[in-house]
């Protein structure tokens, strides 16, 4: 009995059914005691190496862009022109929006208290599933709150939460469903992420119109997420494979990879 | 014990270098495995017996720092261990001539073990196999994979090396 459990299939075995059964039971409450404490630790190391990361990264992408610059700036000017036109338009609309929206009584859009947070980790199987950001419970964070980028894009919400920091569940995670609807032709329907292939905008119902280069945002529908966040544009528009609903591919504006700082809606103003 | 904390730091460093730096370097839809990579340096030169507890150990402090459920890394390197240890005692493995083109084995078969595995759990948490076989069958993305591993594989078995023979 004793050459037996000396063995080294023996204690390879018995050590993979041990932890086999602790993925089954999943005690994940009874551990995040020793978890928090353990990420509390590597916060701020994970910090420092993101942010030199960062900065390596740029350099490098700076260097292999150079040549490109003119091009874009060419492209930019033009597309420069184009904006400002259109700002004027906007300013013209938001002022009868604002009037109609205070006949209506409705609360102000855009309004939210924003929590600022830098990003300290990525999945790192490269899924695009989740990142860490280093703000925590101690900074009021709960589970469910948005995560957005340049005030109003839409990047995930807040999953697992320890004292400093927090697990943002990302668009692509298939664990996260939001609801939206597209600008253009209010079509509405649920959004879910494929593991880093991209973002999928389902249930639309047969009835609506959806287009290639739609625009999708929020619908405000249930949950803490805000109305008119935006999501991303429609590339292609395909039945789903049961034929009951259509389904669209999303493409978002930002890459998660290369994102330092994100804000976290914690509340109205 | 001067052993166990230069291990115990190179696994943190490690941890740190796949969450923190490594995604924003080589690109998040193809990554290396520091972790995985650095347990299988130590099986290489520890052996099984000695490379098995910090196999567990990398296992548990990588599980904590993905938040994913305590054991899935835990198997996949205790695994990666026996498997290496078990071909490296019957067949010799150096860094030179037949013994590399082993440890290049070595590497790809590990990134297909550790890729499967991750699979099977994440099928099991989500109850659905759909993306996961687009996700981690892409021929190409593994192929990408073992290459950097292959890197950061031989960053480490030298790193090691160095400290046992100048330090330890």
């Amino acid at each position: 009995m004793r050459r037996l459990t000396s063995t080294r299939i023996f204690k390879v075995t018995f050590i993979a059914i041990f932890f086999g059964l602790l993925i089954l039971v999943n005690p994940k409450g009874a551990l995040n005691p020793v978890r928090n404490v353990f990420l509390d630790v590597l916060a701020p190391l994970k910090r420092i190496t993101y942010t030199i990361s960062a900065s390596i990264e740029g350099v490098g992408e700076f260097v292999g862009s150079v040549g490109q610059l003119k091009k874009e700036n060419e492209k930019l000017l033009s597309e420069n022109q184009g904006l400002l036109g259109e700002r004027t338009m906007l300013a013209d609309m938001r002022n009868e929006n604002d009037d109609l929206r205070s006949q209506l009584e409705l609360l102000p859009r855009n309004q939210y208290k924003l929590l600022s947070a830098t990003i300290i980790s990525q999945d790192p199987n490269g899924m695009g599933n989740w990142m860490e950001i280093d703000k925590g419970s101690e900074d009021g964070l709960t589970e469910g709150m948005p995560v957005v980028v340049s005030k109003s894009v839409l990047v995930g919400r807040i999953g697992d939460v320890t004292p400093r920091s927090a697990k943002v569940v990302l668009l692509t995670n298939p664990k996260s469903v939001v609801s939206v609807a597209t600008t253009q032709t209010g079509a509405k329907g649920v959004i879910r992420g494929e593991y880093g292939l991209g973002i999928i905008f389902d249930m639309i119902l047969q009835t609506d119109s959806v287009q290639s280069g739609n625009e999708v945002v929020t619908s405000g529908i249930g949950s803490q997420m805000p109305r008119g966040l935006f999501v991303g544009t429609v590339q292609d528009v395909h039945p789903s494979s049961d034929h009951l609903f259509q389904q669209a591919g999303v493409i978002s504006p930002i890459q998660i990879s290369k994102l330092q700082f994100v804000f976290v809606i914690i509340g109205n103003k | 014990m001067n052993k166990k904390i230069i291990y115990c730091v190179i696994i943190l460093f490690a941890i740190l270098l796949q969450l923190s730096f490594l995604p924003l370097i080589i690109g998040a839809s193809a990554l290396g495995d520091a972790v995985l990579m650095l347990v299988l340096a130590l099986a290489v030169i520890d052996g099984f017996t000695l490379s098995l507890s910090w196999a567990i150990v990398a296992g548990i402090l990588y599980d904590f720092a993905t938040y994913t459920t305590l054991g899935e890394h835990v198997i996949i390197f205790l695994l990666v261990a026996y498997v290496v240890s078990f071909f490296s005692r019957r067949l010799s493995v150096e860094v030179k001539g037949t013994g590399l083109l082993l440890l290049l084995l070595f590497i790809a078969v590990t990134t297909i073990i550790s890729n499967w595995l991750l699979a099977i759990f994440l099928i099991l948490g989500d109850k659905s196999i759909r993306f996961h076989m687009q996700a981690f069958g892409n021929f190409r993305l593994i192929v990408f994979q073992v290459c950097c591993n292959a890197i950061i594989f031989f960053l480490w078995y030298n790193l090691i090396g160095r400290i046992k023979k100048n330090i330890l």
